[in-house]
């Protein structure tokens, strides 16, 4: 039996200790998914806390059909692709390499972060400088494919549970994490050893 | 020197070799494939290090008032998880594996058993011949005959007019 089916079946009696232990079990992977995925931290972690509150609203409807943690992510993915949708009627459909990211606007001047492919790769190595070319790279790509390759190269989903979580055919999986790998792969050239 | 057909076809199936996801006829072609092509070669290493590198994004957590901030949040709106309604239970129930066969038989099993009864029931015993209607409409065909023998018998007679003029009567008032 799957550690979570007992979780959900006390959950589902308004046990709130059962309730509290699914968030502490899933809190990091369900707000770094959407950490990556708005590359806001305040917005993550707003998001974060409606994935929860969803849950706990509809936690009776829960089938066994899926597992718990695809079903948090597939709420996360929701919920991700209605704050876009409102973020960007907000900003009136402005999307520039100049716009500012997907934030709030105390960090409005906020730009992409272009890697800079004159710079020595040995200047740029450190890690945080790197992490942050890699974040400017996730951003770049549009939402669907940079949802199936964090999914899957960041939190270690398989193919067949981000079908489910995507509500996609396998097959699209596949070519979105490829799609996604192949743009990847040109913004971050400068960092990949020849 | 592998075509271009070669090359695209095994490209698109690249990610899946990173991820070792292939079957093994397909990883071995790949593998033999990648031996021979150079482009596809280094385009199957930069894909591979670019995987690696989103492992190298460390990790993000949410803020420490995170559970206290959700506790607030739950708060405003109720106490408890809400418990299902008669619509939701019936949907869940619905979506149950069993169900839907089994609601599908009883509702052939309801329609099968009245339709047998009815075809293998004995038949009815004839009712009485005769029936009211043409009983009452007797003395009617007995003056219909009358009526056309003396029509007959006094067409010549001058009296036509009168009996013309009578059945207009009848029609009119109906009887």
């Amino acid at each position: 039996m799957h550690p979570d089916t007992s979780l959900i079946a006390r959950c589902q009696k308004a046990d709130i200790a059962a309730f509290n232990e699914i968030v502490a079990r899933y809190k990091g992977k369900i707000y770094n998914y959407l950490y990556r995925m708005t590359g806001n931290a305040e917005d993550a972690e707003d998001l974060t806390q409606e994935v929860f509150v969803r849950m706990y609203n509809s936690i009776h409807t829960f089938r066994a059909e899926a597992s718990l943690s695809t079903w948090l992510f597939r709420i996360a993915g929701n919920l991700c692709v209605d704050a876009f949708r409102r973020k960007k009627k907000e900003r009136g459909l402005v999307s520039s390499l100049d716009a500012p990211l997907f934030s709030d606007e105390e960090d409005s001047n906020a730009t992409r972060d272009v890697p800079d492919s004159s710079a020595a790769p040995e200047i740029l190595l450190s890690r945080k400088e790197l992490g942050g070319q890699i974040t400017a790279a996730l951003e770049k790509l549009p939402p669907k494919l940079r949802s199936a390759v964090i999914l899957h190269d960041i939190e270690g989903l398989a193919y067949e549970e981000i079908a489910v979580v995507e509500k996609i055919p396998l097959g699209t999986v596949k070519s979105r994490i490829f799609n996604a790998r192949v743009a990847l792969r040109a913004h971050l050239r400068p960092y990949l050893e020849s | 020197m592998a075509s271009m057909l070669d090359c695209k076809k095994i490209q698109a199936g690249l990610s899946e070799y990173i991820d070792g996801t292939l079957g093994e006829a397909e990883r071995w072609a790949t593998q033999q494939h990648l031996g021979s092509c150079a482009v596809c070669a280094q385009i199957a290493q930069e894909l591979t290090q670019t995987t690696r590198l989103l492992a190298f994004l460390p990790r993000a957590e949410p803020s420490e008032s995170f559970e206290a901030a959700l506790t607030a949040r739950l708060a405003q709106q109720s106490l408890k998880p809400r418990t299902a309604t008669l619509g939701e239970r019936f949907v869940a129930w619905w979506g149950l594996p069993r169900v839907r066969p089994a609601v599908a038989s009883g509702l052939a099993l309801a329609a099968i058993v009245p339709t047998v009864f009815v075809l293998t029931r004995p038949p009815l015993s004839k009712g009485p011949e005769a029936r009211p209607g043409v009983a009452e409409n007797a003395p009617l065909e007995a003056a219909l005959q009358d009526h056309l023998s003396a029509t007959t018998t006094e067409a010549f007679g001058g009296s036509s007019g009168v009996l013309l003029a009578s059945a207009r009567t009848e029609t009119e008032t109906g009887s």
